[in-house]
């Protein structure tokens, strides 16, 4: 099998991680911060379920709940049947919102109470004086943070081959079993290594860009 | 009836009763200095006065409008935000907003005041920002700064950013400007660029309230000092009154005290 | 022991069904959109067990497992990619003795093939979840699987070959001399119940792996002394020109004997039988034996031979 083979099948898995990655992403972005909202919430009862969910979903392994959601509803006979790369993007989502969640939960309870009282002498609604004044500042405190997890989202990826969807690594592994060639699998590293380098690129010039001001 | 009333505030944080009973009045272009040791609850009384704490009880008006009144049932979010523009704060820490230029912390809330949420052409909207722009830079001019508006707040010294939190308070246009020990953050050598702004704004007959613990500051500028301790006014009266002829002997002591450690 | 493992996994799963209406929500917008592009890569050669999200309820109607098949048009059959049995070629078709096997048998029950490539060690929970009807990929017959899945007739024999390195070969003349030493099977595999069941390799230390592919990668890379998989797996993956060329089948251990067959859902007799008719009615044309030739497995054919 020609290296050009290989990197044209490796390259469909690739695309099933960039999906994954995508998704993921752009989902739990926002869903996280209403997770926040939630865990922040001052009617306690919405606190303390956001509080027990999100600790159930750190608390658990990606992967155990990749294979609850794909196998539950059918071991339960319930008749929803959740597509496999469905199911893998409900629990990817799922899982970041809440680490995204903690992130902006920290971030935000970072700011000083001083700029909440600021806005509201000026006589600024609460929407505005967490639009205007606080978003900013948390974005620019949780840039490092978000990084981080996003730079583990692109290898946690690889989980979505426990219920046997075609990424990556799962895609390395079927060259292996078929072809029995075991260098793709290695191979494969280095798609990771350039995503990764081009995400680290792109968090480091919005870093850059928000450093015009400190503090 | 006085300019400002303020009748019978009472509160507590749990069981810490920090205010008990605090009656005074202030008339138009005057300027109050409050003092006292820390604990005494005069910043308390100065957040009670700008809503930032709500009073257990008492009422307090303005140029006749009754703003708090502990009888009435509480006010909504919007109520509040209305009846809080009659005041001003500038606060201790400043609390600039750091992402945005000098500038844009003073014209911020008017911007957001007087376009959002209202309908208007593209060419009001553009005249309204020309105009706030210009008293922005304009009050930015009067605290000394008009050569700093396009820096950012971290690029200022202490003394500096104070004097844009001044004219961040000024732009909203206040009857009452309160001030929450104005230079208790600043180095020593930064205080006088800010009281020297103070002390000009009073010329321009600002109705003003200053917590502070500067004596000399409370002396030369102010019209009226209340002494507060333990949460009741223990001596209220002129500079010469107050500093010159103390009555009360917590005020005295006070007073020797401050004197020898400025 | 499976009872408690589902009953653990129910109770997960109400824990997560109560929290989970946030998340789910936004799964559901997903699910319309990218639903088809991922099912397909996934299996390549079929089509995907979810492209179907309207299957007749089949709790309580009185349907069976083959009325659910029949209202889905499809059956779904779950694989992993080996040689012989299912493989892509060069142009990435789906091809093997077990693909044109099921092939020619839905041909004959007049149902549409779908291909599902799976996890083997999950392949029970597929089946209970029916994210698959069938395992039909070289699936050894087993005692103890007879008490999870429903079998059809045997097709094929098999048995379990050891595979050491080819410069090891000569060490282990019978089971005896492999008493101490390391050896990597597919976990829930055939394979694993040789050592299960044979005295000699009481001794020995089993590693359990996801794939068979992977026992072998254990013992090219000197982390296992051996392993034990499928003849048929262990000659394809060990010919001439692969990674694994340097490892050797040990024709002189012979595992017992064993046969491939199709499994179901428990409870699934009619399928079975269906199954069972058309595997007959291939035998008898001749049609089977003409496939097994095919992938040199007509040695090893049971019926039709």
């Amino acid at each position: 099998m020609s290296f050009w083979d290989v990197t044209r099948q490796l390259a469909d898995g690739f695309g099933i991680t960039l999906l994954i990655f995508g998704i993921t992403l752009a989902a739990s972005l926002p869903l996280g911060l209403i997770i926040t909202f939630g865990s922040m919430s001052k009617i306690p009862p919405i606190k303390w379920i956001t509080k027990v969910f999100v600790w159930i979903i750190r608390g658990t392994p990606l992967m155990l709940q990749i294979i609850l959601i794909f196998y539950g509803p059918g071991l339960l006979n319930w008749d929803v049947k959740l597509p496999r790369l469905t199911a893998v993007l409900i629990a990817f989502v799922i899982n970041y919102s809440c680490y995204f969640s903690e992130i902006y939960r920290g971030g935000i309870e970072s700011i000083s109470k001083g700029q909440y009282e600021a806005g509201q002498v000026l006589g600024m609604t609460k929407t505005q004086i967490f639009f205007k004044i606080v978003l900013f500042q948390v974005i620019k405190r949780i840039v490092p943070p978000m990084g981080n997890e996003i730079i583990t989202l692109v290898k946690d990826t690889s989980l979505a081959r426990v219920i046997a969807v075609a990424e990556l690594v799962k895609a390395a592994e079927n060259i292996i079993s078929v072809k029995g060639i075991i260098w793709p699998l290695f191979y494969v590293g280095a798609f990771y290594l350039l995503f990764s380098a081009l995400l680290t690129f792109l968090l480091n010039f919005a870093e850059k860009k928000m450093n015009y001001y400190s503090g | 009836m006085s300019f400002l009333e303020i009748k019978n505030i009472f509160k507590s944080f749990g069981k810490t009763e920090v205010l008990k009973g605090i009656d005074f009045s202030m008339e138009r272009g005057e300027v109050l200095a409050i003092i006292g040791s820390s604990g005494s609850g005069k910043t308390t009384l100065l957040r009670c006065i700008n809503f930032l704490e709500t009073p257990d009880t008492g009422m307090i008006s303005v140029n006749g409008n009754v703003l708090f009144n502990s009888d009435e049932s509480p006010y909504s979010d919007a109520e509040k935000r209305e009846k809080r523009l009659h005041f001003g704060l500038v606060f201790q820490q400043f609390n600039l907003f750091p992402q945005y230029n000098v500038l844009r912390n003073v014209s911020l809330a008017p911007n957001l005041r007087q376009i959002k949420g209202k309908k208007l052409s593209k060419t009001e909207k553009k005249e309204i920002k020309k105009q706030i722009d210009d008293n922005s830079r304009r009050l930015l001019d009067t605290v000394g700064l008009s050569d700093k508006v396009n820096n950012f707040p971290c690029e200022l010294s202490g003394g500096q950013q104070q004097r844009v939190a001044i004219a961040r308070a000024l732009a909203l246009n206040p009857d009452i400007l309160c001030f929450d020990e104005p230079t208790s953050a600043l180095d020593p050598e930064l205080t006088g660029e800010v009281l020297r702004v103070i002390r000009e704004l009073k010329t321009s007959d600002r109705t003003m309230i200053v917590v502070t613990h500067e004596m000399n500051f409370a002396r030369g500028v102010a019209d009226k000092v209340i002494f507060m301790a333990d949460g009741v006014i223990e001596e209220y009266g002129t500079p010469d009154e107050v500093f010159g002829a103390p009555k009360s002997e917590k005020t005295k002591s006070f007073l020797e005290k401050s004197l020898e450690n400025p | 022991m499976k009872k408690r493992i589902l009953s653990v996994l129910v109770g997960a799963v109400m824990c997560l069904g109560l929290c989970g209406c946030g998340g789910g929500e936004s799964g559901s917008n997903v699910n319309g959109s990218v639903d088809n592009s991922g099912a397909n890569s996934a299996s390549d050669g079929g089509n995907s067990a979810g492209g179907d999200n309207s299957a007749p309820d089949n709790n309580n109607g009185g349907e069976t497992d083959w009325d659910y098949i029949v209202n889905k048009g499809k059956l779904v059959v779950g694989i992993t990619y080996n040689v012989p049995m299912n493989y892509q070629d060069d142009s990435g078709e789906l091809i093997g003795f077990e693909t044109e096997f099921t092939k020619a048998v839905c041909e004959k029950l007049g149902v549409e093939p779908d291909f599902q490539v799976i996890e083997w060690t999950k392949k029970e929970f597929e089946l209970n979840a029916k994210t698959i009807d069938l395992v039909w990929n070289g699936l050894t017959v087993t005692e103890e699987r007879k008490e999870n899945m429903l079998f059809s007739k045997s097709y094929l024999k098999n048995k379990q070959a050891t595979v050491v390195k080819a410069e090891n070969a000569e060490k282990y003349p019978t089971t005896a001399e492999m008493g101490s030493i390391t050896i990597a099977v597919e976990g829930g595999s055939a394979g694993e119940d040789v050592i299960k069941n044979d005295e000699a390799l009481k001794g020995c230390t089993k590693v359990s792996m996801e794939a068979q592919k992977d026992a072998l990668l254990e013992v090219k890379t000197g982390q296992a002394d051996a392993c034990i998989i499928d003849f048929t797996m262990a000659k394809a993956a060990t010919a001439e020109g692969t990674d694994f060329a340097d490892l050797k089948v040990l024709e002189n251990i012979q595992n017992t004997d064993e046969e491939y067959a199709i499994g179901a859902r428990l409870g699934d007799t009619e399928t079975i039988a269906k199954i069972n008719a058309a595997i007959d009615e291939l035998a008898a044309e001749g049609k089977l034996l003409e496939i097994a030739k095919k992938y040199n497995l007509d040695d090893a054919l049971l019926i039709g031979a």
